[in-house]
C-alpha cells in the first residue's frame, strides 16, 4: 500500500516553535482518530525529539531547520524528523536506565516507551540526521 | 505560560500557567530554586497547567532534590490531563507527593 502524505512542514530550531509544532501534530492525531490520551502521549514524543534536535543537534542554534514529515501507510503512522546539523551519534538514543530522581534522559525513555520504534534511518546522501517513530493507527472501534 | 507565586500556610505555592517547555522552563527553574534557595517550602500547582515536558519535569527534580538536601519539601498539587500522564509516563508519580488540590495540605 502506497504511504499516505499527512503533513510535511519545516520549522525553525528555535524553542519558540515547539508549541506550533505540538499544535500541528495534535491535528494530524485528531483526524486519524487517535484517543485523547494517545494524542497526547504522541505529541509529547515528538515534542521531546524535537527539544533533543535544538539542544544537541543544533547546539541550541536558534536558525537551524526542522522538518517532520508524517505518513501512514494503513497499519501505522510514520514520524520522520529531519535535522540539518552534524551528524549525531545513534546510540544517543540508545535505552537509558533511568532512575527517576535524575533529571536526565527522561526525553529518550518517553519516545520510547511511547512510540512502537524509534530510530535514526541511513541519510548518506543528505545532510543531517532523520529520527523515524513509529506508531500503530488506532482500532477502528476507537 | 505564565507563572506566579502566592503564599499557603508556610508554604510558597508556584503556581503555572499553560505550556511549559524548553522555551520557558528556565524560567521556571529561576523561580523554583529562588523559593528554595529561601528555606521555603514548595507546593507547585498544575491546576492550570496545560503541558509540561521533560524539560520542565527536570526542572521539578531537580527542586526535589534540592528540597530534601535542605529538609524542605515540595508538593505538586492538581496535576491533570496531560502533565499528570506525563509525571505517569516518567514515573515520578512515585517520587513526587501528589495531591488534588493546594488546600490538602495541612500545615
Amino acid at each position: 500500500m502506497k504511504a499516505k502524505e499527512l503533513l510535511s512542514k519545516t520549522w525553525t530550531s528555535c524553542p519558540n516553535e515547539l508549541s506550533d509544532i505540538r499544535q500541528n501534530i495534535t491535528d494530524v492525531c485528531r483526524q486519524l482518530n487517535y484517543q485523547e490520551q494517545d494524542i497526547n502521549a504522541i505529541v509529547l514524543a515528538i515534542d521531546e525529539a524535537c527539544t533533543n534536535i535544538i539542544r544537541y543537534a543544533y547546539d541550541n542554534c536558534k536558525d537551524g531547520r526542522i522538518r517532520i514529515d508524517i505518513s501512514s501507510d494503513g497499519h501505522q503512522v510514520i514520524f520522520r524528523l529531519h535535522d540539518f546539523a552534524k551528524k549525531v551519534s545513534k546510540n544517543c538514543i540508545k535505552k537509558k536506565a533511568t532512575e527517576p530522581l535524575q533529571p536526565g534522559g527522561l526525553g529518550v525513555a518517553l519516545m520510547q516507551q511511547i512510540m512502537d520504534s524509534v530510530e535514526f534511518v541511513h541519510t548518506r546522501f543528505c545532510k543531517g540526521n532523520v529520527l523515524e517513530m513509529k506508531k500503530a493507527l488506532p482500532k477502528e472501534d476507537n | 505560560m505564565s507563572f506566579d507565586c502566592t503564599e499557603y500556610l508556610q508554604y510558597t505555592v508556584l503556581h503555572l500557567t499553560g505550556e511549559v517547555d524548553l522555551s520557558n522552563s528556565s524560567k521556571v527553574r529561576s523561580c523554583l530554586l529562588e523559593i528554595l534557595d529561601q528555606g521555603k517550602s514548595v507546593i507547585v500547582d498544575f491546576s492550570t497547567l496545560t503541558y509540561i515536558d521533560s524539560s520542565g519535569m527536570a526542572t521539578l527534580v531537580e527542586g526535589l532534590n534540592i528540597a530534601n538536601k535542605n529538609n524542605l519539601s515540595l508538593f505538586i498539587a492538581a496535576a491533570n490531563g496531560a502533565p499528570l500522564q506525563v509525571i505517569e509516563l516518567t514515573r515520578l508519580n512515585q517520587v513526587f507527593t501528589l495531591v488534588n488540590a493546594v488546600e490538602d495540605i495541612k500545615e
